[in-house]
């Protein structure tokens, strides 16, 4: 596996430290040849589930919140997963229902798995360029 | 003269942002906005220079043409229809809740 194949990292504990994970990740998409137009999609939707996974107040009851991020051949897929569960929650603020709709709207699907403990979001998103 | 009076006390405030509008950076434009609005009746909010705009940014976006319509002042937004800002507020379909204009000479031509 080269080293631009896949991006993966731990989903910080604090929000303000987000944008060094967005720097981090609009890296290896631009090393990945992922068009700016593209790129800039994935990063928001990636941003606002990270932040989402971040501020939701469940006790964690597994590792790290991860995101990996995998070139693909048509496009690029994001995961991030965390040890809690969204179902009953509300966040204290009413941002995130925002959020959530921005991400799906920048990437082709999304999809949020809850069929263990834990969540993971799914985000795939093509790009004109081939990897 | 009278009407000259007037629009020289509420000659437009500008206030351009650059980088990012999100949860990181958020309270610091609006306190900015704020400032701009205690002595003018208009503020034009330059996004030109955004690249990253987030829900957060969205929020607080709304949040300060709040605050100013709630003094009886209004918010202008700058958003080349080519930039970040402008396609997030279309995806959205905000783009009717905001005055946007294509560049600063538009929002300083107009008479709000």
């Amino acid at each position: 596996m080269d080293d631009t194949s896949a991006f993966s990292c731990a989903i910080p504990d604090r929000l303000e430290a987000l944008p060094e994970l967005r720097s981090a990740l609009r890296s290896w998409l631009a090393e990945s040849g992922v068009e700016p137009d593209a790129a800039e999609d994935i990063v928001l939707a990636a941003w606002e589930v990270c932040a989402n996974a971040i501020e939701h107040p469940v006790a964690r009851s597994g590792p790290d919140t991860t995101i990996v991020a995998t070139r693909q051949p048509l496009g690029v897929q994001v995961v991030v997963e965390d040890s809690g569960s969204w179902r009953h929650v509300r966040s204290p603020r009413s941002d995130r229902g925002l959020g959530l709709r921005l991400a799906r709207a920048m990437v082709d699907c999304m999809s949020v798995v809850r069929d263990r403990p834990g969540t993971a979001v799914i985000l795939w998103r093509s790009t004109k360029s081939a990897a | 003269m009278a009407l000259d009076e007037e629009r020289r006390v509420t000659e437009p405030a500008i206030v351009e942002l650059s980088g990012g509008l999100d949860l990181a950076s958020v309270a610091r434009w609006e306190a900015e906005v704020g400032k701009a609005g205690t002595g003018s009746g208009t503020v034009v909010l330059d996004l030109t220079g955004v690249d990253f705009l987030d829900s957060a940014g969205v929020h607080g976006l709304f949040r300060m043409l709040a605050g100013l319509d709630a003094q009886g002042k209004r918010l202008v937004v700058v958003a080349p229809r080519e930039g970040r800002a402008r396609r997030l507020l279309e995806i959205l379909d905000l783009q009717r809740l905001v005055v946007m204009c294509e560049s600063r000479e538009e929002a300083l031509g107009n008479r709000w």
